[in-house]
């Protein structure tokens, strides 16, 4: 009898014990195992090349992998309808961009609603950019204003996607000029930057990312609040006398049922990344601005801002009624 | 050569069908304010009723039966068995998982698809085959490449 | 001589087993329908982080090769291309294999694809700064009538069914205009479906066309799926080398299409196979062949596609600008390296990387000729010899996984699966899938071309100038005029010639 009781007595103490450590582990060591990151569009697009920065600055401070799906279709409607089904353990985490997630809830019933989706971090934004290249005629801002005063309609810009953040950003300067330009929509930053280059169109409504990455061009002015620290010549729309901060943002979302301790702790790990010197430093290289937003009403209050800008923007651009 | 007139029967109702289909789409283009949007598919939607139209009167006034369409040897059943086992694959995976539904379809098309008498070593072998196959792909597609198949919800 | 320590680099045996392992694994991949060159790469890109950069883009590279080929096995023993640049590849390719010739249209493939694949890596090593203009030189305009040169084929593949093929090539790109609109963001033609709001995906759309109706018929009957003759034949190697040998300008002409076509980043390999096989055809003494298994055709095709790669990397490495949606993924693991593409790649500091990378490519493409050869051989004997019982799921399965992979998407299978049974009831009353296909695959590049060339050609002044002025449309509307033409010009010369020589005798 004795033995026996002893046995289950030190059974029941090791259960204790093990679970003790496994939920203190559990509590403490999140992530336990790799993280999937849906990207919501193809490989190799900008949310991509963002998200590979992050990851190995991720894998060293946490020591689990961010693993990379794409969830590609609908301008990233599909992924983002699917966000909210997903099981919500902290394990799943998706790319989410601005303005497109203001945007397409607006025009059509597209699976998911703006204030639907949990970001938990908006961590850099792209800020537009008109760019010319390098044998452009047009040295300042000034010079491309007073040509298209001169000749309305006949400014070609070529930029990313209708409703994009580069179109918002073209219908805003026309009216904030007084000038009349046409907006050619390409299928995204890459095939614009490559009609610049070849003469297709006069100038473009680009990023600040398009500099480092297309050798012979070179921007005008950026839609910042202060210089971007990587181009410290190139004056904000601001110094020139329009008022105008914009860009396209990226964040990082998580299912509605992930809990509120997760929801934390993911954007703690992120904000770590994001003030990592040489994770800055490699962003800002490539023409990306810093942006920290962590989940709580530092977001809340970001979120609702960019929603009401973008909404007007839009309307104006005629992208929704 | 015959007495008879032969028509394109089939041809000649396929091309009312995709007259039918530009047609849906024209109707649904007037939702579109943007004329980037529309002016594409609506030439394409036209091309097509014209393409269709000539296609339906040229037959009508000069028969061309298309002979190569005559001919359907084979089974019917297992034909439409086929496309319902891949149907019922794709729905039922995402709340079942990969493994589970892959294995019950995939023994499904190997019933379908025999034409030589069942022995019991036979089935003992396509079932080891069956498993191996499914269970290959998956560790392919999802291990090897990380393509997130649904998992089993349990 | 100077740049023969980039070639040794290129050739230690530690390369040289990364380019092998890459062209084996690439192979498999693209042999694959749905798992692409795009994914395997964006897979490989955290090992960027561990193996040194020149390393890294030599493994991507093979890759990449490797799977444009492998594209050509599904394509030929299955009429279903693994990755769409081997569309082109299934017109000819598939009636080869149903006679009988699948080992030699493997094999030919085979050498093909490695011939084309060293012209264009040539291209590359020796005039890829002067080339990459190229890139440039082509506006909306330009892409607008080269996707037009692209459909006029469908008047070449649907002979005496002009019309049927015509009302199939614009179904197909009726089918692209489903779902949110690239360049204007509209979200057109759902009909209130979420399900829809994805558009129908270009890739698996076409192996629902291609496959699923093979699958039917092969379920429906006990008859083999490939004629087989009974003596083994080994690999037909001679026989395919004398095929190039006998048709060296066509498949050089092939080769340098492809690296055009490959420099231009809206084309890529689907369309230099197509143009490719478009030009071959017309340019042949054996014309009314074309369709029904002529080698010429497959050979067009495969080394078309494969000089893309060396293509691509033109614009890739010289301007930053992707060639081809897998050279964006390479583009990017190289940004997060800290390597700055740009012409200063070939003459400054990082020059070592893409000269190892270029010396690297030529080792992995030549590896492809015996990898290759067996990996073929391999996939012939599976597919002659497998019973039915096995090879109808196996196959279904591939098609479904495969679908699922491109998006990750679950309803994109659904939608194969619908676009199967439709096209085979379409393509046994004469819509034949290939126009259906060449629909959906141009559409986007049409309709982008067109909208952006008229809206450019409104601000200049003249919109219908902007489509008929500019010298290079003006070439391609002559080819579009002589592809679709010739064919009926050469019919009237032949008939006038044997008029001649009957009333002679």
């Amino acid at each position: 009898m004795k033995t026996f009781g002893k046995i289950i007595l030190t059974a029941a103490a090791a259960a204790v014990a093990a679970t003790f450590v496994l939920t203190t582990t559990a509590a403490a060591e999140f992530p336990e195992k790799a993280i999937n990151y849906i990207i919501a569009f193809k490989p190799g697009g900008e949310s991509d090349v963002t998200a590979r920065f992050q990851q190995p600055f991720f894998k060293k401070k946490f020591g689990k992998d961010l693993v990379m799906s794409y969830k590609d279709g609908g301008g990233g409607a599909v992924a983002w309808a699917q966000l909210n089904t997903i099981t919500g353990d902290g394990y799943t985490i998706m790319g989410t961009n601005l303005p497109h997630m203001v945007i397409q809830p607006l025009q059509k019933d597209v699976g998911y609603t703006t204030d639907g989706i949990v970001n938990v971090y908006m961590f850099h934004y792209t800020p537009d950019a008109i760019v010319v290249t390098d044998k452009s005629p047009y040295k300042t801002l000034k010079d491309l204003i007073d040509f298209a005063k001169k000749n309305p309609g006949k400014v070609t810009f070529s930029g990313s996607a209708k409703g994009s953040s580069n179109h918002l950003a073209q219908v805003t300067f026309d009216r904030l000029a007084g000038i009349k330009t046409a907006y050619v929509a390409f299928a995204g930053t890459a095939p614009s930057s490559t009609a610049l280059l070849g003469g297709q169109v006069v100038a473009s409504w680009g990023y600040t990312t398009v500099p480092p990455a297309y050798p012979g061009t070179r921007m005008l002015a950026v839609a910042m609040e202060k210089r971007h620290p990587n181009f410290p010549d190139v004056p904000t729309f601001k110094e020139l006398g329009f008022d105008m901060v914009s860009g396209a943002y990226r964040g990082i979302a998580v299912p509605k049922s992930t809990p509120e301790d997760i929801r934390k702790k993911l954007a703690k790990m992120i904000d770590e990344i994001n003030h990592e010197p040489a994770f800055i430093k490699q962003m800002e290289d490539n023409g990306f601005a810093m942006l920290n937003a962590p989940y709580g009403p530092e977001l809340d209050k970001f979120m609702a801002k960019a929603k009401k800008d973008i909404t007007t923007s839009a309307k104006e651009a005629g992208m929704v009624k | 050569m015959t007495a008879k007139r032969e028509y394109d029967t089939p041809g000649i109702i396929l091309a009312a069908i995709f007259i039918l289909l530009a047609g849906i789409f024209l109707n649904e283009s007037r939702n579109l304010t943007d004329s980037d949007s529309y002016v594409f598919p609506v030439a394409i939607c036209t091309a097509m009723i014209v393409f269709s139209i000539i296609f339906i009167v040229w037959n009508l006034l000069k028969p061309h039966p298309d002979r190569e369409a005559t001919l359907v040897p084979g089974s019917t059943p297992r034909r439409v068995g086929l496309v319902a086992l891949m149907m019922i694959s794709a729905l039922i995976m995402p709340y079942v998982g990969f493994l589970p539904a892959g294995i019950g379809v995939f023994a499904a098309l190997m019933v379908l698809a025999m034409y030589e008498p069942w022995t019991w070593k036979r089935a003992a072998n396509y079932a080891l085959i069956c498993v191996a196959i499914v269970t290959g792909f998956y560790v392919i597609f999802d291990i090897v490449f990380l393509v997130p198949l649904p998992e089993i919800p349990f | 001589m100077q740049g023969i320590e980039y070639v040794l680099e290129a050739i230690s045996l530690y390369h040289i087993s990364i380019a092998l392992a890459g062209v084996i694994a690439g192979t498999v991949i693209g042999a694959l329908p749905g798992l692409t060159a795009t994914m395997a790469i964006a897979v490989l890109v955290p090992l960027t982080f561990s193996l040194k950069p020149a390393s890294a883009l030599i493994l991507m590279g093979a890759v990449y090769t490797g799977a444009i080929y492998g594209g050509a096995y599904s394509a030929i023993l299955l009429k279903t291309p693994g990755t769409p640049s081997a569309i082109a590849t299934t017109f000819d390719g598939y009636p080869m294999a149903k006679r009988g010739d699948g080992d030699l249209a493997v094999t030919l493939a085979c050498t093909s694809s490695v011939f084309g694949g060293l012209v264009g890596a040539l291209f590359l090593l020796l005039l890829a700064p002067p080339l990459a203009k190229i890139a440039l030189a082509f506006g909306p305009v330009e892409y607008f009538w080269l996707a037009i040169f692209g459909l006029s084929l469908i008047s070449a593949l649907s002979e005496g069914h002009m019309l049927k093929g015509l009302i199939g090539g614009c179904f197909g790109m009726l089918l692209t205009t489903i779902g949110v609109a690239e360049v204007s963001a509209d979200i057109r033609y759902t009909f209130g479906s979420h399900t829809l709001i994805g558009g129908i995906e270009p890739v698996s759309a076409l192996i629902g066309l291609y496959c699923v109706p093979v699958m039917i018929d092969l379920v429906a009957t006990p008859a083999r799926h490939l004629q087989v003759s009974t003596e083994g034949r080994g690999f037909r190697l001679r026989e395919a080398l004398s095929l190039n040998w006998r048709h060296k300008f066509s498949l050089l002409r092939s080769s340098v299409i492809g690296t055009i076509t490959g420099i231009l980043p809206g084309a890529g390999g689907s369309i230099a196979g197509l143009v490719a096989y478009s030009e071959a055809r017309r340019s042949s003494k054996r014309t009314e062949y074309f369709g029904t298994g002529e080698p010429e055709g497959v050979m067009a095709s495969e080394s078309a596609n494969n000089a893309t790669v060396g293509g691509g990397f033109i614009p890739t490495l010289v301007l930053g600008i992707p060639g081809t949606p897998p050279d964006a993924v390479i583009l990017g693991a190289l940004l997060v390296q800290g390597i700055r593409t740009g012409p200063n790649l070939f003459v400054g500091g990082e020059t070592s990387i893409v000269y190892v990378f270029i010396a690297g490519l030529f080792v992995a493409t030549v590896l492809m000729l015996p990898t290759g050869l067996l990996i073929g051989r391999y996939a012939y004997r599976f597919i002659i010899s497998v019973p039915k019982a096995i090879l109808v799921p196996t196959v279904a399965f591939m098609t479904i996984i495969g679908t699922y992979a491109i998006r990750n998407n679950m309803s994109d299978v659904v939608i194969m699966i619908v676009l199967g049974a439709i096209g085979w009831v379409l393509d046994r009353y004469g819509f034949k899938p290939s126009p259906i296909v060449l629909g959906l695959i141009l559409s986007r590049i049409a309709e982008q071309g067109f909208v952006q060339g008229w809206i450019i050609g409104t601000a200049r002044g003249n919109a219908a100038a902007e489509f008929f002025n500019r010298p290079i449309s003006l070439g391609i509307i002559v080819f579009i005029g002589i592809s679709m033409f010739y064919p009926l010009i050469a019919r009237r010369w032949r008939l006038n010639k044997e008029l001649q020589n009957d009333s002679e005798t």
